[in-house]
């Protein structure tokens, strides 16, 4: 069974990167370009790993998403990697205290990515 | 004495001589008077008896003149014992008279014999050595004169005197209880009837030795001073100099002889129209004392301010006769009280001009000292504040602010210099955050203690200062953010290509994903770049001229490059030359960006206008270069960051951008002294204004009163 991806990245190159990145694997990809809608494809197809680009237009920035979906007793599960073209202490503090589960710096190489998403799924139960 | 002693021997000797002149004078007229008779007898048997009878007669001649002598002789005797009797008396009262003057004179006489023993003594002998002359009678002389031993008086006469007279010799007596004093003794010795005796007069010069002593230190003082010190003759011509301690002939140059007889102007030289030397002229010819600064000059011409301070002295009759001058070198002070001086309006000035803030508490930690950009700061009047206690001030101060901190790694580095510091000198940092008069946050540096028990506060204002960090921070967050977006996907989609096999027609996607966000990055850093150099130089590398706007946007016009767009901007100028002063290449490259959004923001078509409009402002024409718009437009939201570095309207990514050309069109346009204003509606469209000041109002120019569309 196919993990499901969710992609929530504002800026459509990047998503188009992304997936193509991860379409070599076995994954269901899903794709949202804002905070909010991220969200909400979230609790409605419930991930098994989740990239969340940090800085996006809208009410919530990644931080606040991923720290709602933390809080979530039920999506708390998705694993939650930040994508992010900040990289310095105080960011990966926040994205720490968001709860964020791994963090990957802008220009992020794609075989890491695919990497770690492919570990994250192996070592998640599917649903 | 000696005649005395004379007369003496002369009434005792005169009797005799007398008797054994008359006896002789007898016998001689006696025998005279025999052998002229004798002879005559003798001749008269050889027959010669007239000359026997002359010789006769001239013995009886003989014999009666002897008689007759006799008699004188004994009257003579009688005289000379009246003469006797009255030089007696006489003697007598010699004596007396010499001794009441013995007995007067205030300094001891003794007298001694050979061997220095007393024989008499004057009265003052009692006040002088505290015994009287007849406890002494008899003692060796060196119970009251040490130096006078038996052995040594030979030897003091040799020293001391000449011919056996010794005049004023400096030594000590001794007093009864044994305590040694001053003397100075003149002595004389003599013989008298083969008798040795020695005379001494004994002056007690305690009184004088102290008054010597007195003297000598008060001239040691004067010579000792480091003040200058003159005394001025008023009775002599010219009222010369007379006198100048060592102190004065180093303060001037001069020596005391150069100096002796000389006025006192000779110091002023040609520099007489001094103050000082009015108040001094005014003292002497009143007679007063004065103190007053002259600018003296010393023998080698150089200058030297002199603090002089002069005292008249008088004569017991009232009459002035001396003037006492003293005088101090404070050329030194001078300089430094005008050192202190300039150093006072300095600091003044600098509290006056300073940007922070200060206030001073004195060491009775009342509020001395409050600057203008305190008051200005926290609105709180030094008027209102000067007197106030420590409490007070806090209370005033802290009634503005909503919460103050201490800055600990301030206070920090705070408490590790104070160790190195002269004296306990305290300093505390806090952050004030105030809500009154305005919002701001106020660092605050306390420094207690110094010389004088000051408390010093220093206020700076660094709400600008925190809030250029925070924007710094934000604009390298947003910089790095926007630099890394092009980034991922040039390094993403080369490290697949690389790694993963694809179709040609994704590949060539790819690749133009590639080469678009490079285009994205090189703009980005080009528009980095440009609003780095703007900022940097604020305008002084424009190149400012005279230009006609009319031509400039033309040529702007032409050289824009809009792909596959074939709208045409509306363009609407008037005839005349409008005249800017103004750099043409960043004039023209802020119209392109503005004429660009116009164009990128109205993706679905519709007219972009461009026309001039006027208004007055700060007292001046303004032309505005106006660029209309049909596209999305902006919320206000968005309309209020429209300036803000990478501020995108457009957040689909689909409309390229760096989020940098407004910034650096709002830059290029203040910097040319003018405004740009935006207006904008979501859905409508956008008017951009490029108001610019005009050198030069064409006449016949109605449009003032056409207002924009947008905002009218």
């Amino acid at each position: 069974m196919s993990h499901r991806i969710l992609i929530v990245e504002d800026q459509p190159d990047i998503c188009k990167l992304v997936r193509m990145t991860l379409e070599f694997g076995d994954f269901e990809i899903h794709e949202a370009h804002d905070g909010e809608s991220g969200l909400n494809m979230a609790r409605a197809i419930v991930p098994t790993v989740m990239l969340l680009d940090v800085m996006m237009p809208g009410l919530l920035d990644g931080f606040q998403v991923c720290s709602r979906i933390k809080q979530d007793p039920v999506l708390r599960r998705i694993q939650v990697v930040m994508l992010t073209a900040r990289g310095q202490a105080t960011d990966l503090a926040a994205g720490e205290a968001a709860g964020a589960d791994a963090y990957l710096v802008k220009p992020f190489s794609p075989l890491e990515l695919i990497e770690r998403v492919e570990a994250m799924a192996a070592a998640a139960t599917p649903m | 004495m000696r005649t005395l002693r004379d007369l003496q021997g002369l009434s005792r000797r005169v009797p005799t001589a007398y008797r054994v002149a008359c006896v002789a004078a007898l016998i001689a007229g006696a025998g005279l008077g025999v052998t002229a008779w004798l002879s005559a007898s003798l001749w008269r048997v050889e027959g010669l008896r007239a000359s026997g009878w002359t010789a006769a007669l001239a013995g009886l001649l003989l014999t009666a003149m002897a008689v007759l002598g006799y008699l004188a002789l004994v009257s003579t005797r009688r005289q000379a014992r009246a003469v006797s009797r009255d030089m007696g008396v006489a003697l007598q009262r010699t004596r007396s008279r010499s001794q009441a003057v013995m007995d007067t004179a205030p300094d001891a006489i003794l007298m001694a014999d050979a061997q220095g023993r007393v024989q008499w003594g004057n009265q003052a002998v009692a006040s002088i050595f505290g015994r009287t002359a007849e406890d002494l009678l008899g003692q060796p002389i060196d119970l009251v004169l040490p130096c006078l031993g038996k052995a040594s008086l030979d030897a003091w006469f040799a020293t001391y005197g000449f011919s056996n007279r010794v005049i004023g010799h400096e030594t000590t007596g001794r007093r009864n209880e044994g305590v040694p004093f001053p003397v100075s003794v003149s002595a004389s010795r003599s013989e008298v009837d083969g008798e040795c005796i020695q005379t001494f007069i004994v002056r007690d010069t305690t009184d004088a030795k102290w008054a010597e002593q007195e003297l000598t230190l008060r001239e040691r003082a004067l010579a000792a001073s480091a003040d200058g010190v003159l005394i001025v003759s008023m009775t002599l011509p010219n009222q010369p100099i007379i006198y100048v301690n060592a102190a004065f002939e180093q303060m001037t140059g001069y020596e005391a002889h150069e100096l002796l007889g000389l006025n006192g102007r000779i110091f002023h030289r040609e520099d007489t129209q001094q103050p000082g030397l009015v108040t001094l002229r005014e003292a002497i010819r009143g007679a007063q004392g004065c103190q007053v600064v002259l600018r003296n000059y010393r023998k080698n011409g150089t200058l030297f301010y002199s603090d002089l301070a002069i005292s008249p002295v008088r004569s017991p009759d009232g009459v002035l006769t001396h003037y006492v001058g003293v005088t101090t070198d404070i050329t030194e002070r001078m300089a430094a009280e005008h050192v202190l001086r300039l150093r006072t309006e300095r600091l003044n000035a600098v509290f006056e001009l300073s940007p922070d803030g200060f206030v001073v508490l004195d060491k009775r930690g009342e509020v001395s000292i409050v600057n203008p950009a305190f008051e200005r700061m926290t609105g709180l009047l030094a008027g209102d504040l000067v007197g106030q206690s420590l409490p007070a001030f806090e209370e005033h101060l802290m009634a503005r602010c909503q919460a103050s901190e201490v800055d600990a790694q301030t206070a920090a580095g705070a408490m590790a210099g104070a160790g190195d510091a002269d004296g306990p000198v305290a300093a505390t940092c806090e952050l004030l955050h105030m809500h009154t008069p305005t919002i701001r946050t106020l660092v605050r540096r306390v420094r207690h203690g110094g010389h004088d028990n000051e408390t010093v506060m220093y206020f700076r204002d660094i709400t600008h200062e925190l809030e250029v960090d925070r924007m710094k921070s934000e604009f390298l967050a947003m910089a790095a953010h926007e630099l890394r977006t092009p980034m991922v996907s040039i390094f993403g989609f080369t490290e697949l290509l690389l790694q993963r096999p694809f179709s040609d027609e994704r590949r060539k996607d790819m690749l133009s994903t590639i080469h678009r966000q490079a285009s994205v990055l090189i703009n980005l850093v080009n528009e980095l770049l440009n609003l780095a150099r703007i900022e940097s130089r604020r305008g002084k590398d424009f190149k400012r001229e005279r230009l006609s706007l009319q031509p400039l946007i033309t040529a702007t016009l032409d050289s824009l490059l809009v792909h596959a767009d074939p709208r045409q901007v509306d363009v609407a100028l008037p005839a005349e030359a409008i005249w800017v002063d103004a750099d043409r290449e960043k004039l023209a490259q802020a119209l392109t960006n503005v004429l660009s959004n116009a164009y990128k923001y109205s993706p679905g078509g519709g007219d972009i206008g461009l026309d001039l409009v006027w208004r007055d402002r700060l007292e001046r024409q303004e032309c505005g270069i106006r660029v209309t718009d049909r596209g999305i437009g902006m919320t206000p939201q968005q309309l209020d960051k429209v300036f803000d570095r990478f501020f995108r309207a457009d957040t689909s990514g689909n409309i390229p951008g760096t989020g940098l050309g407004m910034t650096i069109v709002k830059e290029i346009i203040e910097l040319h002294g003018g405004q740009v204003q935006v207006a904008s509606e979501p859905g409508v469209g956008t008017t951009v204004i490029l108001w610019l000041p005009a050198l030069a109002m064409p006449r016949g120019e109605a449009r003032r009163a056409d207002a924009p569309a947008m905002w009218s």
